[in-house]
């Protein structure tokens, strides 16, 4: 199955806007996503509507890692996604502008993540964003799926801006 | 990627203009005279990826403005999608996708969920607001044209159209006052009684092209420009000729939407009372 996150323009704004803050320890910062999932046949459509920070004290100083967040933050957010059944996924930026993809840290942070929320909410689609300053990359877990897919990612708004993520050909 | 030959003389464009253009998907709701001016203009441009709705066929009446329909398609009664997607490949490169439902986008809508821009010919205030509320519902921007001739009397026919793109999280069509709840009950009380609803080729291009216009400068941002009220309503004078931006959106004061909440969005869940 296929997959488009749909990105209302004023939302990756806000997002950006927020990741950019500096933290008193962590070299970046992370935010969670929610957002609801939607089919056109075989393509599922995740459309997300609210971002929220995770508040400076759930980083954990680590100098392995850029930022590590502590079991309430990641309790939050599962506790959101069982309540709500709402999509959600786990939001980091990169720098510069243009296309991006996930670190290998990152990769293994959503190994983690995407199907611990996907058994806490079954029927929506979960997993990670990373934002770069023009558009951003998806790694998803889909409903009933164990392997994520990389999704396409379409920023909504003045400009319009479709990132295909190498799998959405339709 | 540098522009090829077919589109050395859009270059202007961009660099980039060519591949997004051939990237999106667009979505087309009625084949009319407003649809296939669309269609025609995005096949010309560089669009790869169509999904048509119409489940009308032509008849001699629509001769007067459907571009690529022909006194053999009369005679056939051939489908107004199928017109628009010979038309479509007629002038597309040949790896041109065109997927056509003979058919109201209502009666299935998964495909058109899957646009990443909506166009919306369609007659009625009702057919709008229904295509609005499903590209608010899957985060989809919305260009709708229309066309109206009335009859003002000792002064002759006027005529009025309109242009309007939204796009989600942005003023609605019920934000700027295209649509509100008058205009939708007006419509059911006189279903059924239209009549004949004038239309003409010309205006209809203006229309369509204005649209088209938009829909680039939407996907590339050639113009570098931002509408400053999160959307674009022009209204289109026929008698005079004039396409300009229209006066009610002075009383837009809110860049928010305030008649799709943000959450309302994704699969729409039913239940029972």
């Amino acid at each position: 199955m296929k997959c488009i996150v749909r990105l209302r323009r004023n939302l990756f704004d806000e997002m950006r806007s927020d990741l950019r803050r500096r933290h008193a320890h962590a070299f970046e910062r992370v935010g969670f996503l929610y957002g609801r999932l939607g089919r056109a046949g075989s393509i599922a459509i995740v459309v997300p509507f609210e971002y929220t920070p995770v508040p400076d004290e759930q980083y954990v100083e680590d100098r392995t890692v850029s930022a590590m967040i502590d079991a309430d933050a990641l309790f939050d957010a599962h506790q959101r996604a069982r309540s709500t059944g709402q999509c959600c996924l786990h939001v980091h930026a990169h720098g510069g502008s243009g296309g991006t993809w996930f670190s290998r840290t990152d990769v293994s942070t959503l190994d983690r993540i995407g199907p611990s929320l996907q058994r806490m909410a079954k029927s929506a689609a979960h997993g990670g964003l990373v934002l770069t300053k023009t558009t951003g990359a998806c790694l998803m877990w889909l409903p009933e799926e164990t392997k994520p897919v990389r999704s396409a990612l379409s920023i909504v708004g003045f400009p319009l801006t479709l990132d295909r993520g190498g799998s959405h050909g339709c | 990627m540098a522009a090829s030959s077919r589109f050395s003389r859009q270059g202007f464009l961009g660099p980039d203009a060519e591949d997004i253009l051939a990237t999106a998907r667009v979505g087309i709701a009625g084949l009319g005279g407003g649809g296939s001016h669309v269609a025609q203009q995005l096949a010309h441009l560089g669009f790869r990826n169509f999904v048509l709705y119409d489940d009308d066929a032509i008849e001699e009446s629509n001769l007067n403005r459907l571009i690529g329909g022909t006194n053999i398609d009369v005679a056939m009664s051939t489908p107004k999608v199928l017109i628009a997607e010979r038309l479509i490949r007629s002038v597309a490169a040949p790896s041109v996708v065109v997927e056509q439902h003979q058919k109201a986008w209502q009666d299935d809508p998964t495909a058109l969920r899957s646009c990443d821009l909506v166009f919306g010919c369609v007659d009625g205030y009702r057919q709008r607001w229904e295509l609005q509320i499903m590209s608010r519902r899957f985060c989809i921007p919305y260009i709708d044209i229309g066309l109206d001739v009335t009859n003002a009397g000792d002064e002759g026919p006027k005529m009025r159209g309109q242009v309007i793109l939204t796009v989600p999280g942005g003023p609605c069509m019920r934000c700027i006052g295209f649509i509100d709840d008058e205009n939708l009950s007006d419509e059911g009380r006189r279903y059924g009684d239209a009549g004949i609803r004038p239309q003409v080729v010309w205006a209809n291009g203006v229309l369509a092209s204005t649209a088209v216009g938009l829909a680039i400068d939407l996907l590339n941002g050639w113009t570098r420009t931002v509408p400053e009220k999160g959307v674009v309503y022009l209204s289109y004078d026929g008698n005079t000729g004039l396409v300009f931006p229209d006066k009610r959106l002075r009383y837009v004061k809110s860049p928010k939407c305030s008649h799709f909440p943000d959450d309302e969005v994704g699969e729409p869940l039913w239940q029972s009372l």
